[in-house]
């Protein structure tokens, strides 16, 4: 007779992890690999965050139909991918830190471990309570299911979680990492998102600018002590997306992408890229900017070249595509033009090396321009952070008669956000804490193609139909008008 | 009589002795007869002679004389000491012996519902799998090829599915070793076509096959038996002097007419159109130096990649024994030729079955087969668009592409892969050993008793290798791509049981009964390799490649420990009971439900054997049985009930970084999935059982279905397995089976089966289960869905109402229709807004189609005449429908592939504007989505052989024994409407939750074979 009792060979178990400071650093490890589980990026977030700018195109439905609206709650392509996937991480994160406080270990890095699983906690609710609005809330690891089908926290209970996480992320981080720890998160990481978190709820629809002064005084300091946290702007525009210029100082967070090492590559050279574009990959042409906007670009603003791909030579051949210029899909206008900030020739298909960056250094500057413009109107000081982020780029700079009025001047932060950080999933969440969703479905080149009114409802994504099918305390609880 | 052997006391003034021969029909002496002077123990065997002498014997004693396969016989000794015994053959099926589980059982006792197919049955059609061969012959088994390929698997249903998540096969007894699930080692491929666990298996070595189908006879397999058990038994050596049979068989492959694609010049005008409507310029209007499409060449790439594949079969039995040791040893070499070029199956084994007597008391069986095969492969039906299969790539390839017949470039799309030359140039093999020892022990302890001990094994160890060389478009963008896995099991059995059979004044009581434990380790690697600085070492190099992107390696065990009995009981052949059922305990539950207890019963009644029956004019055999029972299912991974943390690597500082996350979490509540069934049957013996007529209905139920039950995400588990659902399946399978005729006799047997499933239960939310994307890329959106009260396997999509025409819109080009995705084009698939919400979106997706058929049946026609014997096997299938999700590639317009010539004179133009939506037309579609138009019937009739022998009339003390020529011919004639290649496919092969699904399947091949077969 035998006893029947299970062994597992090739995972581990629970019940025999989480005892030493490589386990508690592992379950850390855990929650970045979350960010860079392919298609995170290249698919769920680009088509989240990119396609509803108002210049987006696309040659795709599926991408389409995120730029025209008509997705809906049973969208289970990028949705319910996407919820699911920032759930798993959110469950790591809540595992980490409900783990790591019983492991025998040195104190201060217990802390620092913690920290860190609190910053991508936060970073991962930030994301979802401002695409999906209300969200569950969950603060404690997932032990069985009597923990699962939490219903829908309100906005404001979510932000007090986030900011409670962030600003012990920023007590416990270090300042800087030594080269073999770069890119785990740092105090100024931390810094950087809470200012972001207050900017954000001083905008729609949280309305709530009491932390705008807390927002400039931590972008003050990481704009002023930037040496300390290792922090620059780069003089050269292109610099920044360069392959073998990963982490430079420009980098405030971005996801480490690694070829050599399985399922740690980026598809997105590969899936943004036209057909045998000289980025990598075969080049699937998902889609890209419109003309028009790549027009709207100063034209001595070096950005427009560095983001976007106007001609190319197909790999392996002479044969030269033209954006727009009528010959194969390249040529029709109404595909988008291709994204040029990634690019990986090396790459085969969905291993590309490139680093996913997801916030920058000119974002401090260009927060600093938008928060003082909040606070003290159009004044010298706004102008100056604006015009530093425009000179780099060799783009015009404004004079003060730009903008006489805080709203004529937040159009110029819109605007300049835009040929800024286009690509690099800023969009959807400045169009909507700006309120500007209503002007750019209106004036959007896939919503007017397809015929889009404005609907309030536009303004959260809904909640996953798998969400709601299987959590009976979610349920009838989606979003209004979805 | 044992009152009146008392009285009449000893009388030894008479008894005689009695010595005789017996002959078999053809007047040969039989050696082994069993002769037994009836109510005594007196008996003996006859010798190489066929020679008996008997003493002792009783001058009105009555001698038994028995004889498998042949009709046991009671002579009357009346006084001779010389008597000449003719045996007939048995052709009454009634009496043949059915191998059950821990035993036989004479199939006119059996109150459980088996079928049984023969050595014979399975001999006019040589088949290289045993799966191919069952095909249509026994009702309420439903087995479906899930490819053509050479040696491909199939999926074996009997009486309907009865699980979601878990396996639906039945399982095979191979020798009385219930085999293991199998597998494969993993490639590169997105369908994952399950191996067919079968082909290790010679088909020539088979004797017998018998499907247990209901509860009672399924019962004591307990937790495996709810999909039904399969017993397969092999050959034998039989008492008498050496045999030898050599066959050889040599079979031409030939493709079966695949519908024509567009020629180059057609392709080339219909791409300019495309070109002009969408406001770019021509490429082939003859202008500044453009070629004129007229002038286009045309390469045919089906036909470029197809053959005619020539097979060869050798096989060697020798066989033969004493009393005391009998042997049949076999040797088998099989090669298969596929009709893709470059595809092949190649298997070698060799068997070795003995049965032993050790001792008046000690007998030992013993097994062993070893096989091992090869074969090169092309995944067809993956419909992975980076890297498709050879059908795929050649409905992709350009028929114009420049350079002639076999370009390596197309100047229209740099990503061309020539078909052939990928078929060509890619390394795709499977490789396979199988090793079964299976040693069984029989010590006959008393009368009537008999204790039994088994020990086997089973290793598999299987590789797959796959080698892209930078002569493939793969392997030029990765220079050099290798797939190198391999998966191994080690299962080990040992049973100790025991058979108690006991007769007294007509009672008659057979009873089974022990213990079984099974162990089972299956280990896989994966490995994926790039950058090779050559292509000469593929996958024996991969130390070569300087990017390894996937490794892993996995274990896991499972194990069955098992308690079971079965109680037969009979009085006069009349009245019948069994019961019978087993306590399993499985390693994979959870720990406070490991053991499940699987009980049934079953009662019949042999009408017949009545008095009032005795004389039917009628009536030769009428028997009622009824049984009930409950039996399980375990089939699902080993650790469901287990949280486990699986690895999550990250990089930091340009390194790896070792990173362990939560990956599943454990239900410690997990069971067993329970299956209740009830049968009624009736078998009938009509004109001294020259008309035999078996019908049974049954109804089953499956509870407690395990199933990975979908959490709310946000938990951060998107899933867990549970215990959650149920489904029901019931049917009615008829078979008749007759004799007609006196010189030329024709023995037809046609047996029909009707199942009809509905799920009933899914949870408390009810939810809907999808079935996986029906291509990775393109169409990634299931096409199937389990949902309550609907059929199991239902297909799901968008109804498609006709075609949208340029009348669809007003002057100011405002739809007066729903639109998808606001897909306007003019001849494109107009989709229902069931909802009514005036868009169709997902949620208009609806019931479009069952690939459930309301019947199969297979009808097998054996006709002899003197030394001939034709073979008529026809099998079909009614009511089934396929996605034929070709049609969304090759007859939707979608020019980035070729089209169905068909396609390019029916499309919707705006000169011929219909509303056929079975070939729309305009620019290119958008809605690449599941729908209507691409639902097909797929029922079927196909004429699966037609077989012809001559039996060489043969002098019984020549060296030569016999000798057989034969020609068959396989899938002659099909007759469908069915639009594909074949209605026969299911490219998603045993995954519960897509049947009926083709895509760019491996033709089907039409074969004809020749063969010899001689016995020494």
């Amino acid at each position: 007779c035998t006893s029947l009792d299970e062994e597992v060979y090739s995972d581990l178990s629970p019940n025999n992890f989480y005892v030493s400071e490589a386990d508690a650093d592992a379950a850390v490890i855990a929650i970045y690999n979350g960010l860079n589980r392919r298609p995170f990026h290249d698919t769920y977030f680009t088509s989240l965050t990119f396609m509803p700018a108002p210049h987006s195109a696309s040659r795709l439905p599926n991408r389409r139909m995120f730029a025209n609206y008509s997705f809906d709650a049973s969208n289970f392509q990028i949705i319910e991918p996407y919820w699911s996937a920032v759930y798993d991480m959110i469950n790591r994160a809540n595992t980490a830190i409900d783990r790591i406080p019983d492991i025998d270990m040195d104190e201060t890095l217990k802390k620092r471990l913690i920290a860190e699983a609190k910053w991508l906690r936060a970073y991962n609710y930030f994301n979802l309570v401002r695409l999906f609005g209300d969200v569950p809330l969950y603060l404690k690891e997932t032990t069985s299911l009597e923990d699962v089908n939490q219903p829908r926290a309100p906005m404001s209970e979510v932000y007090a979680a986030i900011i409670e996480d962030l600003k012990e992320a920023d007590e416990n981080l270090p300042p800087n990492r030594t080269d073999d720890k770069k890119g785990r998160v740092t105090r100024g990481t931390a810094r950087f998102l809470l200012a972001k978190v207050y900017l954000t709820m001083a905008g729609e629809p949280m309305n709530d600018g009491s932390g705008l002064e807390e927002a400039r005084t931590l972008l003050v300091s990481l704009y002023e002590n930037k040496g300390a946290y290792g922090y620059d702007l780069l003089d050269n525009y292109a610099d920044i997306f360069k392959l073998d210029n990963e982490l430079n100082a420009e980098i405030v967070f971005a996801v480490q992408q690694s070829r050599a090492v399985g399922g740690q590559g980026t598809g997105m050279a590969h899936i943004w890229g036209p057909l045998r574009s000289p980025f990598g990959g075969t080049g699937q042409y998902h889609g890209g900017c419109t003309q028009e906007f790549y027009q709207s670009y100063d034209s001595t603003d070096v950005r427009r070249d560095v983001t976007w791909l106007e001609r190319y030579t197909a790999r392996g051949t002479n044969q030269v595509f033209v954006f727009g210029s009528g010959n194969g899909p390249y040529g029709d206008p109404r595909n988008g033009m291709a994204q040029a900030k990634y690019q990986d020739p090396e790459m085969n298909f969905v291993d590309g090396e490139t680093d996913i960056i997801i916030y920058r250094f000119s974002d401090v500057i260009l927060m600093l321009a938008e928060i003082e413009n909040e606070l003290n109107g159009p004044n010298a000081t706004a102008f100056d952070y604006l015009n530093e982020v425009r000179e780099r780029a060799h783009a015009g700079t404004y004079d003060q008669q730009a903008a006489a009025t805080p709203e004529e001047f937040r159009e110029l932060i819109y605007k300049e956000r835009f040929w800024e950080f286009s690509f690099e999933f800023h969009e959807v969440f400045d169009i909507r804490r700006m309120g500007k969703l209503k002007e750019a479905i209106e004036t959007g080149f896939e919503t007017k193609l397809f015929g889009t009114s404005y609907d309030p409802k536009y303004e959260l994504y809904p909640i996953p139909l798998s969400e709601i099918q299987t959590n009976p305390n979610i349920a009838g609880h989606q979003n209004p008008g979805w | 009589e044992l009152q009146a052997s008392v009285f009449t006391g000893p009388g030894n003034e008479q008894e005689i002795v009695v010595s005789g021969t017996v002959l078999d029909p053809e007047g040969k002496p039989l050696i082994g007869t069993s002769i037994r002077v009836e109510g005594t123990n007196n008996g003996t065997l006859t010798d190489f002679d066929g020679k008996f002498t008997l003493s002792g014997v009783k001058k009105d004693a009555v001698l038994i004389v028995s004889y498998m396969g042949y009709q046991t016989q009671e002579i009357a000794v009346e006084g001779r000491t010389e008597i000449t015994i003719a045996m007939k053959e048995d052709a009454q099926a009634l009496d043949e012996v059915v191998v059950v589980g821990y035993g036989t059982q004479r199939k006119s006792d059996l109150t459980g519902s088996v079928s049984s197919v023969t050595a014979s049955d399975i001999e006019k059609a040589p088949a290289v799998t045993i799966n191919q061969a069952l095909q249509g012959r026994a009702a309420g088994v439903h087995i479906t090829s899930t490819s053509a390929e050479p040696g491909g698997g199939s999926s074996i249903r009997i009486r309907g599915s009865n699980s979601i998540s878990g396996s639906n096969e039945p399982l095979i007894v191979l020798d009385g070793y219930p085999l293991p699930e199998s597998g494969e080692a993993d490639g590169d491929s997105y369908t994952k076509q399950t191996a067919n666990p079968l082909s290790f298996l010679n088909p020539d070595e088979i004797e017998s096959v018998e499907v247990l189908k209901d509860a009672s006879a399924t019962a004591i397999y307990g937790a495996r038996g709810a999909n039904g058990v399969i017993m397969i038994t092999t050959k034998g050596g039989k008492i008498g002097k050496t045999r030898v049979t050599f066959t050889s068989e040599m079979t031409m492959s030939s493709v079966p007419d695949f519908p024509a694609l567009l020629n180059g010049p057609d392709f080339g005008r219909i791409k300019d159109e495309e070109r002009v409507s969408n406001g770019n310029q021509p490429r082939y209007d003859g202008l500044d130096g453009r070629p004129h499409w007229t002038d286009l060449p045309t390469t045919d790439w089906i036909s470029q990649i197809l053959r005619t594949g020539a097979s060869h079969r050798y096989q060697l039995g020798i066989s033969g024994g004493t009393k005391a040791s009998r042997y049949f040893i076999s040797a088998n070499y099989t090669k298969v030729e596929g009709v893709l070029k470059y595809t092949d199956f190649n298997r070698g084994n060799i068997r070795v079955n003995l049965n032993n007597t050790l001792s008046d008391k000690v007998t030992l069986r013993t097994n062993i087969n070893y096989t091992r095969s090869m074969s090169n492969r092309s995944e067809e039906g993956s419909g992975i668009i980076t890297t498709p299969g050879a059908i795929f790539n050649a409905y992709k390839a350009n028929p114009a592409a420049m350079g002639g017949e076999l370009s390596e470039t197309d100047d229209e799309n740099p990503e061309f892969q020539n078909p052939l030359s990928l078929l060509r140039e890619q390394t795709n093999e499977t490789s396979d050993e199988n090793l079964l020892i299976n040693i069984h022990a029989i010590y006959d302890l008393l009368p009537g008793l008999k204790l039994n001990l088994r020990g086997g094994a089973n290793n598999k160890s299987n590789r797959r290798d796959i080698f892209w060389p930078t002569t493939t478009v793969q392997g030029e963008l990765n220079n050099g791509m290798a797939v190198l896995s391999t998966f191994q099991f080690n299962d080990y059995l040992v049973e100790a049981f025991a058979n108690y059979n006991k007769e007294f004044r007509q009672h008659h009581v057979d009873i089974a009964g022990g213990y079984s434990w099974q162990q089972k380790v299956a280990r896989r690697v994966n490995n994926r390799v790039q950058d090779f600085p050559t292509d000469n070492l593929g996958t024996d190099g991969l130390q070569l490649g300087l990017l390894p992107t996937v490794w892993s390696t996995s274990k896991v065990k499972r194990e069955l420990q098992s308690y079971y009995l079965r109680a037969n009981y009979n009085y006069k052949r009349k009245y019948f009971l069994t019961l019978s059922g087993r306590v399993d305990g499985s390693s994979v539950f959870s720990e406070n439900k490991k053991y499940g207890v699987f009980p049934s019963a079953a009662v019949a009644w042999t009408v017949s054997n009545e008095n009032f029956m005795k004389n039917s004019f009628v009536f030769s055999n009428l028997k009622l049985r009824t049984s009930y029972g409950l039996t399980g299912s375990q089939a699902i991974p080993p650790y469901g009930s287990l949280s486990q943390l699986g690895v999550a690597n990250y990089i930091v500082g340009g390194n790896a970084v070792s990173g362990v996350a939560p990956s599943v979490l454990g239900n410690p509540d997990l069971e067993w999935e329970k299956t209740t069934q009830v049968d009624a049957g009736i078998d009938m013996g009509l004109f001294n059982n020259r008309l035999n007529i078996t019908v049974d209905a049954y109804y089953k139920r499956t509870d407690d279905l395990l199933q990975n039950y979908q959490l709310s995400p946000s938990a951060g588990y998107t899933s867990t397995m549970k215990n959650i659902g149920s489904l029901e399946n019931k049917g009615l399978e008829v078979t008749v089976s007759g004799e007609i005729g006196k010189k030329v006799v024709w023995n037809p047997n046609f047996n029909i089966s009707f199942n009809r499933s509905e799920i009933l239960d899914l949870g408390e939310d009810g939810s809907d289960i999808y079935g996986p994307d029906l291509a990775r890329n393109i169409v990634a959106i299931p096409g199937n869905v389990m949902r309550e009260g609907e059929p199991y396997g239902s297909f799901y999509g968008y109804r498609v109402t006709g075609l949208i025409q340029p009348s669809d819109f007003d002057y100011d080009g405002n739809p007066s229709i729903p639109l998808f995705n606001n897909d306007r084009g003019p001849g494109h698939w107009k989709f229902e807004d069931v909802n009514g919400d005036g868009v169709v979106t997902p949620d208009d997706r609806v019931i479009i189609g069952d690939p459930n058929p309301k019947f199969i049946f297979g009808w097998n026609n054996d006709i002899s005449y003197k030394q001939f014997s034709l073979n008529l096997f026809f099998q079909g299938s009614y009511g089934n429908e396929m996605i034929n999700v070709d049609r969304l590639f090759i007859a939707s317009g979608r020019m980035l592939n070729n089209q169905l010539q068909e396609w390019g004179e029916k499309r919707w133009t705006s000169e011929n504007q219909h509303n056929d939506f079975r070939w729309p037309g305009g620019v290119e579609q958008s809605n690449m989505q599941p729908n209507s138009a691409i639902v097909e019937d797929a029922s079927f009739i196909r004429l699966k052989n037609v077989s012809l022998r001559y039996r060489l009339q043969m002098k019984p003390d020549d060296f030569i024994r016999n000798v057989e020529l034969y020609a068959t011919a396989h899938n002659l004639l099909t007759i469908t409407n069915y639009s594909g290649f074949d209605p026969e496919v299911g490219v998603f092969g045993q995954n519960n939750l897509a049947p009926g699904i083709d895509f760019a399947s491996y033709p089907r091949a039409r074969m004809y074979q020749l063969g010899v077969k001689i016995g020494f």
